[in-house]
């Protein structure tokens, strides 16, 4: 439907009315424009003097309430009180931030039952021990299948040259003909010194290239400490029984310590075993290496159209979920949008039937 | 611009003031002509000033002068009283209005003629629609702009225009024909 023309008097009625409500000069046309202006406006009630002064008051007064008034407070007691009750959270915050525990991965020790009946003291655990760390490592490496063979090789001979021990190792080499090609393979397991573990990463790295490497540790302090604890306990009481063998007079007695002392002295074994293997695991890391090389004729990144392809899906998954991220991001503020937009004309529009008669 | 949060108050305080004084007159004779009731008025005028005061920080010179973001707030104050007065109807109370002048006791015709005019005119404005009396109302005691109209009416500046015109015409034609 064309919307309808505004009337072509318009712009100078509005222009007229402009003038008379500015008291400029106006045309004879327009004298009756002004007269009704001029009554209309000098017709308008005047504020009472009453209502004038209850008004000017409240507008000195800021329009605050009566209990506003009373509740009034200086705004530098306002500002101190601000400043104090952040001093407050402050401090709550600081000290509620916890012990501070470390975050090691030593596994917790558990004290076994001593032998009932045994009198003896057994000698404290040393403070302040040094920290017993078993450390693993792997390290994935990439050659050309021609290589395959030295590089295994220079695997074995960095082992040795770090004191370290081949604990196993499966080397493959295939020949799949003309078309296929040589491809080739190996996995070793190292256990090298943890005093020289990087250095010997460092070595092996050199040997091809690094496809990944990792490296992990575990804190077994605790273990080791109750492990060592636990073997100082039963060579003390082991000494204890030894002096109630010296005084023992009955043959009773006598046997009866004697099997004493036998059970101890295996279970004195068995912690001693144990303490040694922890020691071991301290002492030395476990490195895990692969080999692996492409087909001969490619080149050492081994780019396929499968890889390509599986690129290729991953970067759509990836633009998809961006692209739903940001709809659900956007969509709310749409709609809040839309509810504003429509809203507030409705209500504009209730606001407005106030006018109308009821 | 004053440096300290307690000057920026005080300098928006007398801002307001100013305000205030410049446009409670008017502000107060658009709201009465509007609702024809005097203590109505007095609370909606009251009210206006008070969210005025209240939103004062809102107030962006790029929408419009002060004076029509006032007279928008007094719009919108009188338009919930009416609204109110339509849910819970009541005996309206009647404004004094300024009484004419006896024509016997000044003596000139003249007196007499404006009183009469006066009547006409005041009957006139009770003939138009509401909304072409709100329109009038509000021109003629505001001074808007069309712009500013337009914005307080939440219409377009054409339609306020539009509508400004034909009310004023049609006040005038019935005056005309009164007299």
């Amino acid at each position: 439907m064309r919307r309808a023309d505004p009337p072509a008097d318009l712009t100078a009625e509005l222009r007229a009315l402009e003038d008379v409500l500015a008291n400029r000069p106006v045309p004879p046309a327009s004298d009756d424009l002004a007269e009704i202006v001029a009554i209309v406006r000098d017709d308008a009630p005047d504020m009472s003097a009453a209502f004038r002064a209850r008004l000017e008051r409240r507008v000195s007064e800021r329009f605050r309430s009566p209990r506003e008034r009373r509740l009034r407070v200086h705004p530098a007691v306002g500002g101190v009180a601000a400043i104090v009750a952040a001093a407050i959270v402050a401090v709550v915050l600081g000290t509620s931030g916890g012990s501070g525990s470390s975050s090691s991965s030593s596994r917790t020790s558990e004290s076994s039952a001593r032998p009932s009946g045994t009198a003896f003291s057994a000698p404290p655990s040393v403070a302040g021990s040094q920290r017993q760390v078993q450390r693993t490592a792997s390290l994935s490496l990439f050659t050309t299948p021609e290589r395959v063979q030295d590089v295994a090789g220079g695997v074995t001979r960095v082992t040795a040259q770090f004191g370290g021990i081949v604990e196993s190792s499966n080397v493959s080499v295939q020949d799949a003909g003309q078309t296929a090609g040589t491809r080739g393979s190996a996995t070793f397991s190292l256990s090298l010194p943890s005093s020289r573990l990087e250095p010997a990463l460092s070595a092996l790295s050199g040997l091809g290239q690094v496809r990944a490497r990792s490296e992990s540790s575990d804190d077994i302090t605790g273990p080791y400490d109750a492990a060592r604890d636990h073997l100082a306990q039963d060579r003390a009481a082991r000494r204890s029984l030894l002096g109630q063998l010296a005084r023992a007079t009955t043959p009773g007695a006598l046997d009866s310590l004697r099997q004493r002392l036998r059970d101890l002295s295996a279970q004195i074994s068995g912690d001693a075993n144990a303490l040694a293997a922890l020691r071991r695991q301290a002492g030395m890391s476990l490195v895990t290496v692969t080999l692996d090389s492409g087909q001969s004729g490619s080149a050492g990144a081994g780019f396929t159209l499968s890889q390509a392809w599986h690129d290729a899906v991953h970067v759509l998954v990836v633009a998809a979920g961006i692209t739903l991220l940001g709809l659900a991001a956007l969509i709310p503020l749409l709609v809040l949008g839309g509810t504003i937009g429509v809203g507030l004309p409705a209500y504009r529009r209730l606001r407005d039937r106030g006018l109308d008669r009821p | 611009m004053t440096s300290t949060a307690g000057s920026a108050r005080s300098s928006s305080a007398a801002r307001f003031e100013a305000l205030y004084r410049a446009h409670a007159a008017d502000v107060y004779a658009y709201v009465a002509s509007l609702l024809g009731d005097r203590p109505s008025a007095e609370d909606v005028t009251a009210l206006a000033f008070e969210r005025a005061y209240r939103r004062r920080r809102l107030f962006s010179p790029r929408r419009g002068t002060e004076r029509a973001w006032l007279f928008g707030i007094a719009r919108n104050a009188a338009l919930d009283e009416l609204r109110r007065r339509r849910r819970h109807p009541q005996a309206p109370g009647g404004v004094d209005l300024p009484e004419a002048a006896d024509a016997q006791e000044s003596g000139p015709d003249r007196l007499a003629e404006l009183a009469f005019r006066r009547g006409q005119v005041r009957a006139a404005l009770g003939k138009l629609r509401p909304r072409e009396r709100e329109i009038v109302l509000l021109k003629f005691h505001g001074g808007l702009s069309t712009a500013e109209l337009a914005r307080a009416l939440g219409t377009s500046q054409g339609t306020a225009a539009t509508r400004l015109y034909r009310a004023v015409k049609r006040l005038r034609e019935i005056c005309d024909e009164a007299s």
